[in-house]
């Protein structure tokens, strides 16, 4: 699940934590992937892919990101740079904050990682089948999203500790965080949590659908190795 | 704006982000909306348009303002009027900036990170026209007509076609760059800060306005 969390209600902290966490494992991940040019370029299909299912509306708050696909398509390491600059593009058109484009990237790559390793254990449990691998996917698509919809609500449920409880009284200021973020961690996931999962399953039946699909066409997409 | 260097409307936008954020007023809050729609008709940018692209993340601000409305009103007031500042912000940059010289930029820092961004830029042109053909021709042939299993059939088909299309537009494209001698890099001419011109003075006296405003609204409150 995407953050869309306006500029200005995290604390400095936790965004910048985010950018720092999230620039390191780019950083590590652009090392990882040199010399993959043509994968480069299916990266670059995938951001554009994603940019475009993002504008497709559905009729409720949430559109889908295909973000667990791309880590089964990709991998985890282009998922990552991947998310990045797809994360980026959309913050500069005001699609959530520009200073929790670090926090979103680690939140939905964590839906790759998760999408991506999870395919692979349950293809290896499920043997090759057509309809075995597009429910391998749109499971591996819904447990990643769940996963991440929690984790959302864990990160704004971070930004409503007192920085002075948990560091000392003299540390929060040090850090300019002097007090909390003030939202209602409750009425948050009461809001944001039925969104999500609802919005994961659609994601879930679409990615194993699409799956299936593709699988008919062109396996080597999904099946293949660079 | 159009004519300013790139390195300084990104410099004047990041101040203004700044402010934005640590804006406490709504007042001031206010003020910094009206500035950059004043920027934004100044510099012949569609506000009416921009305006209607900022109800976007408003509407997810909503859910923020929903979970702050038990500390305050104001607080949530805040929030959404910062989830627009920001966005239309964003978009006065977008709007009078060419995207392959903001990619430009950002690509000192990585070659990998903005050759994907260029390759991105030019496949989301793309694919949009092509999605939006597709899409036609599918509802002209009325599949989107009849029971909801057909129908989701047919759009998880119709994404299923776009998808390996997509693919296959990508590895031409590749092809057709590496024909010509691409090896995983573009060179580009960005500078990021080059001479400034007189050009130049419109973003730097939007950020000391925007500056401006907050420094009056924190001494106010």
């Amino acid at each position: 699940m995407h953050i869309h969390i306006p500029d200005g209600v995290l604390p400095i902290w936790l965004w910048i934590a985010g950018y720092v966490l999230a620039l390191a494992l780019v950083a590590l991940a652009v090392r990882r992937v040199r010399g993959q040019e043509r994968k480069g370029v299916l990266a670059a299909v995938m951001v554009a892919v994603m940019l475009v299912v993002q504008s497709i509306p559905l009729g409720v708050p949430y559109h889908i990101n295909l973000s667990a696909l791309t880590g089964i398509i990709l991998g985890p390491w282009w998922a990552l740079i991947s998310i990045l600059v797809t994360n980026a593009a959309q913050a500069s058109f005001g699609h959530g904050g520009v200073t929790i484009v670090g926090l979103n990237t680690l939140v939905v790559w964590t839906e790759a990682l998760i999408g991506y390793y999870l395919f692979a254990a349950l293809r290896r449990r499920l043997k090759s089948s057509r309809l075995r691998i597009s429910t391998a996917a749109g499971t591996s698509t819904l447990i990643a999203l769940v996963f991440s919809a929690f984790l959302v609500v864990g990160i704004v449920g971070i930004s409503a500790i007192d920085p002075s409880e948990a560091l000392g009284e003299h540390a929060g200021e040090l850090l300019g965080v002097a007090t909390p973020a003030q939202i209602s961690l409750t009425i948050f996931a009461t809001l944001v949590l039925p969104i999500a999962i609802g919005g994961a399953l659609i994601e879930a039946v679409i990615t194993a659908l699409l799956v299936a699909y593709v699988l008919q066409v062109k396996a080597s997409l999904i099946l293949g190795r660079e | 704006m159009h004519r300013a260097s790139v390195g300084t409307k990104i410099a004047s936008t990041a101040v203004a982000l700044g402010t934005i954020i640590f804006s406490t007023t709504i007042v001031t809050l206010v003020g910094q909306f009206l500035i950059i729609l004043l920027f934004q008709f100044a510099s012949r940018l569609p506000v009416k348009r921009l305006l209607i692209w900022a109800v976007y993340p408003a509407f997810f601000a909503v859910i923020f303002a929903i979970s702050q409305a038990q500390y305050s009103a104001e607080l949530s007031a805040q929030t959404m009027l910062r989830a627009v500042d920001a966005a239309l912000l964003m978009l006065l940059l977008i709007g009078t900036t060419p995207f392959t010289r903001i990619i430009a930029v950002f690509g000192k820092a990585s070659r990998t990170l903005s050759n994907l961004a260029f390759f991105s830029y030019r496949f989301f042109f793309l694919f949009t026209d092509e999605s939006s053909r597709r899409l036609t021709a599918l509802r002209v042939r009325g599949g989107f007509e009849g029971a909801i299993r057909t129908k989701i059939k047919n759009a998880a088909n119709l994404i299923g076609l776009l998808f390996v299309s997509y693919m296959e537009s990508g590895e031409k494209v590749y092809d057709a760059v590496k024909t010509r001698g691409y090896r995983g890099e573009f060179s580009t001419e960005a500078a990021l800060l080059g001479e400034l011109t007189r050009y130049d003075f419109a973003p730097v006296l939007f950020a000391c306005v925007t500056v401006a405003l907050f420094l009056v609204g924190s001494l106010c409150v």
